[in-house]
């Protein structure tokens, strides 16, 4: 062994003890409750910077020998979703802590009605795309150690990675599992990224700065030196340049272990707004000397060199050796922070989306024994992160001898860019539902495996080389790199144009073509309208849900999944908002919610949702029962924003039918009043006919005189008693409207003189005048003159009889106006109060014993009545306090002459 | 002295009849149209010993005239028989509640009457 | 844009420079976008050099630059609200 090896051996392994020890570190001031400057946006920006993988720490300046500008795309992309961060990470990060989302699969599984089925899928996706990748960085740090040690790149030394696959696993399974709440910081974990993305920047701004300014007299020099043409390339601003782009983009957000550290560890909604500039500034520096020594590299190396090593090469050409060091230490950095974070992510994922849901299924079938649910999620993580690591290094061990992994960095973007269209429809389109996000995903997953993930390995991998040529079975349309006879494109823009289309494609069709389910509606209202109060519809959910369960059975579940003390705080802190000082809080509906989405974080959504099932539920209640509760409070939710629409609708009715029950109310009430006042009328003459016959037959000794008067009053009184009936009779004929009336042409003036004349007899103690006013003179109406002389009589008597003056006067005028015959009889009397106007016309109005006079009552309603037959109308003009009443008796005119 | 009623109702041909028919039993009789006209002859006239009240009079109904005549020291304890047209229950009630001794139903046998007005004032 | 109109901002008057800064972060990433694509980007192609450094070069890192730049402004302008926002 060479110094250079041991030295590098001795580096990078005292680097990982490094790395334990500040993580360690890290951990420990967390515990102690001194997390200051590692709960500081800068650490956050920091952390997101494991974007930059050993992929780009290398293969940056090789691309950029390659294709010049065209590197820099990985980084654009980013940059333009940093600096955009109000319009989409903002929104994500709140969901994201409203929802104690775990992991993107959790994300998308939740959004989309807390499907497990998705979680499963977006878990496999994902793992599928990291694999390869992991495989990447152990392959970048093999190479470079054997580049470093001087070793021959003939054939891979896999030690170095297999050693570094053990250390990693170590680290993440030491300081990555300590606490089953993926919502949990791991602060050991993000001291030693943050420390890790110092070293890998500082090296190549080292190298960087090295090189322009060590191996040539500045940029201007450097840039001289550039082969002919190169930067020049216009096809460089292609569709590669924007599908770059675009899938770079994709991936910031839709990478698991960038979704882990933007999301699901962000601690502090502001730290977004720092990241957005601070993070596209990391991502700028990091590659601003990636040109140069592009160019550096490409002039002074050898032409045979591996531009993918010329951060690497070139200091070694030019004898640095420290500096080479530092270098190979950084791309280090790179790797190993990818391969802990992503392992993270997806351990979590595995662990949530499959492991739990099926250990949940068995607990069910298994009568509920599942004991301690923490130790399995810890256990089944810790296992995945080994599991994924190991992976990663056997597929790096398979593959290694080829090129192909170099291509494996795009690939994995174009894989985990197939959550974007559920991702962003499920952030802005309330319509999108699990159908849509199961359809979409699934299309995308195979549309990129076919086109790009098998041909990508050695030989097209199980599709076989026949197959990558001329399609399957010889079908040329179904080539694999041509889909449709699309040819000619780069196969990435090909593969990432086919698998999007067909994926954004089949979400539409698959969301529209069905209504989301309540659940996944109140999901939607919760993700889209997170500004908006959607959270809130979370709380609203809860207190309608009914679910029962005992305080026990809640604590024992939060012991399981949280752990015994955090369980206790918990309880304890829920005790103590509920009032209860000692002992176990009451289970309520807001107790249970609150519950369910802690364990949420810890076990996602759709396995938290299931736990809750079984223990909140009882036996009886599945998971399925619990659904279509919260189906159905979605569904009455939905309605209620129809019905509020409609209250104003309701709100008239209601108005309306409360006035006609005040009217129907009133009707009975003159019902009542007017069964009371006939009973009185009809009392009246009985008891004096009574009482008076009793005399007559019990007194043998009346004198004749005396008899003949009892006689005459029994007499008059059965003629009022007649009377009485005979008004009760016409009232019921008004009332089924069949007076029975004949008309003829008949001059009413005429009619109206004879009432007058007739009425001379009501004049009794008071003196009555009756003011004749202008007369209308010759008109010609159609009535019946019988009746109308009725109505009259009945008007002028009831002027009379209800008068509280001494001396009566009434005044009468007609005339004709507008084809209308109209005569005016009015009083010097009380007139009628304004609250009585609509009442004295009624048939059951309490008026007619008004004042001691009988039997007046029942004209008016019976007048009008006729009036009304006759085609024209009676009518109170409106109030004149004072001066009495004034009645209006209107008939239509004719033409046609009386009968002679 | 013969026992002195004061009846006061506004119906002419029922006044009649229980002027008759009382009269025959020896009482002295004096009658009112209408409730004012029946308190003021209480208040003026000498000692009354039965007042028979018709709920439905003019003026001041039956029920007020009772209330004031309850409301007086002089005329606390005079006994009253009310005729009760309607016969009502809530009526019958409301008079009873307000210090009425006896009801007579309308109609009436002149029985009944006689023998109420006895049982509160020997003629 | 579905979340820039944000609950609970009301449109009062001292909002209004918060309202402009919101409506410029959008636009940020629309211009962005619109810079570094082609046929935009294509354009210094033809430029030639500048110090030696090809324009493209330049081109490219000065939008960035200022897309950083403008960005760090907005994140000043707008973060003390985005903490209260609850």
């Amino acid at each position: 062994m060479t110094p250079a090896v041991e030295f590098a051996l001795v580096a990078a392994l005292g680097y990982v003890a490094l790395l334990f020890a500040v993580a360690y570190w890290g951990d420990r001031r967390a515990r102690i409750g001194r997390t200051g400057w590692l709960r500081s946006p800068l650490v956050y920006t920091l952390s997101i910077s494991i974007y930059c993988t050993s992929w780009t720490f290398y293969g940056a300046v090789g691309s950029a020998a390659r294709s010049g500008l065209e590197f820099a795309t990985i980084y654009l992309g980013p940059t333009l979703v940093f600096v955009g961060w109000w319009v989409l990470l903002r929104k994500l990060v709140r969901i994201g802590r409203t929802q104690r989302i775990t992991s993107i699969a959790d994300l998308i599984s939740s959004r989309f009605g807390k499907s497990e089925a998705l979680g499963a899928l977006v878990t496999l996706i994902a793992v599928a795309a990291a694999t390869p990748y992991i495989a990447l960085q152990l392959k970048a740090v093999t190479i470079s150690y054997q580049v470093i040690a001087g070793v021959p790149l003939d054939h891979a030394d896999f030690r170095a990675g297999f050693w570094v696959a053990v250390a990693m696993a170590a680290f993440t399974i030491l300081f990555g599992t300590r606490n089953v709440d993926a919502n949990e910081r791991h602060h050991g974990v993000v001291a030693a990224i943050a420390l890790e993305a110092l070293v890998k920047l500082f090296a190549l701004l080292a190298v960087g700065a090295f090189v322009v300014f060590g191996l040539f007299d500045g940029p201007g020099a450097l840039f001289a030196t550039a082969p002919p043409g190169f930067l020049q390339a216009e096809e460089v601003f292609g569709p590669r340049w924007v599908t770059l782009v675009g899938l770079s983009a994709a991936a910031i957000l839709c990478l698991p272990r960038q979704f882990q550290v933007i999301v699901v560890e962000n601690e502090d909604e502001r730290h977004v707004a720092t990241a957005s500039w601070l993070f596209p500034a990391y991502l700028f520096l990091s590659s601003l000397f990636t040109l140069p020594i592009a160019v550096a590299g490409m002039t002074l190396l050898p032409s045979g060199a591996d531009p993918d090593m010329y951060v690497l090469t070139l200091p070694l050409m030019a004898d640095a050796e420290a500096l080479a060091l530092f270098v190979f230490l950084g791309g280090f950095s790179s790797a190993t922070s990818m391969i802990i974070v992503s392992s993270i992510a997806l351990s979590t994922m595995v662990s949530n989306h499959i492991v739990a849901p099926l250990a949940l299924r068995l607990a069910r079938e298994r009568a509920r024994t599942s004991g301690d649910v923490r130790r399995l999620l810890l256990t089944s993580r810790r296992i995945a992160i080994a599991t994924l690591i190991l992976l990663g290094f056997l597929y790096f061990r398979v593959s290694g001898a080829s090129d192909a992994l170099a291509a494996i960095g795009l690939i994995a973007f174009v894989g985990v860019a197939q959550f974007l269209p559920s991702l962003l429809g499920g952030l802005y389109w309330p319509q999108a539902n699990r159908r849509g996000a199961l359809w979409g995903l699934t299309a995308g997953f195979l549309m990129w495996m076919y086109t790009l993930g098998l041909p990508s390995l050695e030989d097209g991998g199980p599709l076989g080389a026949d197959t990558l040529l001329h399609g399957p079975f010889g079908i040329a349309l179904l080539r694999p790199q041509a889909l449709f006879g699309l040819d000619g494109l780069d196969p990435l823009v090909h593969a990432t144009f086919w698998s999007l289309a067909a994926n954004a494609l089949l979400f539409i069709a698959g969301s529209l073509s069905r209504e989301p389910h309540p659940l996944e509606w109140l999901q939607a209202r919760q993700f889209v309208d997170v500004f908006r109060g959607g959270a809130d519809v979370g709380a609203r959910e809860r207190t309608r849900v009914q679910r029962i369960a005992t305080s026990e059975e809640l604590f024992i579940l939060a012991q399981r999944i949280l752990g015994a003390e955090p369980a206790q705080d918990l309880f304890d802190a829920f005790a103590r908002r509920q009032g209860i000082s000692a002992g176990l809080p009451m289970p309520t509906e807001d107790l249970i919610g609150d519950l369910e989405r802690r364990l949420a974080g810890s076990v996602g959504a759709a396995s938290a949702r299931a736990m809750m099932a079984q223990v909140a539920g009882g036996e009886e209640v599945s998971f399925d029962e619990l659904v279509s509760i919260a189906d159905e409070t979605a569904r009455i939710m939905r309605y209620s924003q129809a019905l509020e629409r409609k209250s104003d609708e309701l709100e008239t009715a209601a108005r309306q039918l409360r006035e006609a029950n005040a009217q129907l109310r009133e009707i009975d009430r003159q019902k009542d009043d007017f069964l009371s006042q006939v009973s009185h009328e009809v009392r009246t003459p009985m008891t004096a006919i009574r009482s008076f016959s009793e005399i007559l037959r019990t007194s043998p000794d009346l004198d004749s005189t005396q008899a003949r008067r009892f006689v005459n009053i029994i007499h008059d009184e059965s003629i009022r008693l007649t009377r009485l009936l005979d008004v009760i009779l016409d009232l019921r004929v008004v009332e089924r409207g069949e007076i029975p009336i004949t008309l003829e042409p008949v001059d009413p003036d005429a009619v109206l003189d004879v009432a007058l004349e007739t009425c001379e007899g009501l004049r009794g103690e008071a003196p009555v005048r009756v003011v004749c006013g202008t007369r209308a003179g010759g008109a010609r109406v159609e009535a019946d003159p019988d009746r109308l002389r009725q109505v009259f009589i009945n008007l002028l008597s009831n002027a009379v009889r209800h008068n509280d003056k001494d001396a009566v006067e009434i005044t009468v005028k007609s005339r004709v106006r507008d084809g209308r015959y109209e005569a005016v009889i009015g009083d010097n009397g009380p007139g009628v109060p304004a609250e009585h106007r609509d009442r004295v016309f009624s048939i059951f109005s309490a008026t007619w014993t008004k004042g001691g006079h009988k039997g007046a009552g029942l004209g008016l309603a019976i007048s009008r009545g006729i009036m009304r037959r006759m085609g024209g109308d009676l009518t109170l003009d409106a109030g004149r306090p004072g001066q009495g009443a004034r009645f209006r008796v209107t008939l239509p005119t004719t033409t046609e002459e009386p009968p002679p | 002295m013969a026992t002195r009623l004061l009846i006061a109702e506004d119906e002419p041909s029922i006044l009649e009849s229980l002027v008759f028919i009382l009269g025959r039993e020896g009482y002295d009789i004096a009658t009112a149209r209408d409730g004012d006209d029946a308190l003021s002859q209480l208040r003026t006239a000498p000692a009354t010993d039965l007042l028979i009240l018709d709920i439905m009079l003019p003026r001041r109904n039956g029920f007020e005239v009772l209330k004031a005549v309850r409301a007086e020291p002089a005329l606390s304890g005079l006994p009253v028989l009310m005729l009760t047209a309607k016969g009502q229950a809530r009526d019958r009630q409301m008079a009873e509640q307000m210090g009425a001794d006896a009801f007579i139903a309308k109609p009436f046998s002149n029985q009944d009457v006689v023998r109420a007005v006895r049982g509160l004032a020997a003629p | 844009m579905r979340d820039a109109d944000d609950a609970g901002v009301p449109a009062a008057a001292e909002d209004a420079p918060r309202r402009r800064w919101r409506d410029l972060a959008i636009l940020v990433p629309v211009f962005g976008t619109f810079a570094l694509m082609p046929p935009l980007i294509a354009i210094p192609l033809g430029w030639g050099a500048l110090g030696g450094v090809p324009a493209i070069v330049l081109y490219v890192f000065g939008v960035w630059a200022a897309l950083i730049l403008v960005a760090a402004r907005l994140a000043g302008a707008l973060t003390p609200r985005s903490g209260a926002e609850r």
